[in-house]
């Protein structure tokens, strides 16, 4: 049931637009830790076989 | 703009996450991650696969088109993708197989594992999701230790007494009940059955040994009454004392 919630609502919920690759839309909840959508985004590849693409850039 | 619709279409096939090199977290994560280029610096780009393996980490970006190729052929080595769907056959392929095994009922837990139909063989199910690689653990594992058990046949067979070959072939001819619907084990199961074949000093005790087994495997009303009658012909006839017991054996076994 956690697995099924996961695909069905993460990838709606999740949408950051970065500047590092253009539109690609980011596993980034705006009111979410960095660590919560690191986890969120480790389950959802884990579940559904996608595999993480991860663009990490200075915040400053 | 050109390269924003090179991507366009890898987009869905990525759970894409933006980091900050100097979090913690970025650190923590990217410290189990290999390298797989020389760096070039910021940004700091991975693929990482659902199992873990690290398919693309280096530092620098990627102009032009090799940000999109970088994409497919990660992608390439990525394995399938599941839908929700699939997940759930493979869950529920593992957790049955799990449980009918638990149970003793092999051939029906190998029977659960191959209901995942189109995904592909239990063993060899091309995704490196958790499901898959669950459904592909236990197959795996039950072929490896059946396959030891099959070695482990090969001795009293050879050269033990009459009453263990007749026990190591009636082990044989169960694991081949039991186990002939996992596809990654028929290679090694027709090897066996093939130097069991070839072994004509016992051939008389093979065929007598698939008697008591067509016995202990019948499922339906009809098939259970007709090996119960092959079952007192057998012991009726056979000049083997050893089979003769195992027979009568499994004939009181079922009658009861």
């Amino acid at each position: 049931m956690i697995q099924r919630c996961l695909l069905t609502l993460i990838p709606g919920l999740l949408l950051v637009l970065t500047t590092a690759i253009p539109n690609i839309a980011f596993a980034q909840k705006s009111n979410s830790s960095v660590a919560d959508n690191l986890a969120a985004a480790k389950e959802l590849s884990a579940v559904s076989g996608r595999p993480i693409l991860a663009v990490a850039g200075s915040a400053t | 703009m050109e390269t924003d619709q090179k991507i366009a279409p890898y987009a869905a096939q990525f759970v894409p996450v933006k980091l900050d090199v100097n979090s913690d977290e970025f650190r923590a994560w990217s410290r189990d991650l290999k390298e797989t280029g020389e760096g070039g610096g910021i940004p700091y780009i991975y693929v990482v696969r659902s199992d873990g393996e690290t398919l693309y980490g280096q530092g620098g970006a990627l102009p032009g088109d090799k940000l999109p190729a970088m994409l497919a052929t990660s992608l390439q080595n990525s394995g399938r993708v599941l839908s929700t769907r699939e997940v759930e056959s493979l869950t529920t392929a593992a957790q049955r197989f799990t449980n009918l095994q638990g149970s003793g009922d092999m051939a029906g837990a190998i029977k659960a594992l191959n209901k995942i139909g189109r995904l592909g063989t239990p063993g060899q199910v091309a995704s490196y999701a958790q499901s898959a690689n669950k459904v592909n653990e236990l197959a795996n594992a039950a072929a490896t230790e059946v396959t030891a058990q099959l070695a482990e046949l090969n001795d009293p067979i050879e050269s033990g007494d009459t009453a263990e070959k007749v026990a190591a072939v009636l082990a044989s001819l169960k694991i081949e009940s039991d186990y002939s619907g996992l596809k990654i084990l028929k290679p090694e199961i027709a090897k066996f059955k093939k130097a069991l074949g070839k072994k004509k000093e016992i051939s008389q005790l093979v065929r007598e040994a698939k008697v008591i087994n067509l016995a202990k495997t019948a499922s339906s009303k009809t098939a259970k009454k007709r090996a119960l009658e092959k079952l007192q012909e057998l012991i009726d006839s056979t000049e083997i004392e050893e089979i003769k017991t195992a027979a009568q054996e499994t004939l009181d076994g079922l009658s009861s």
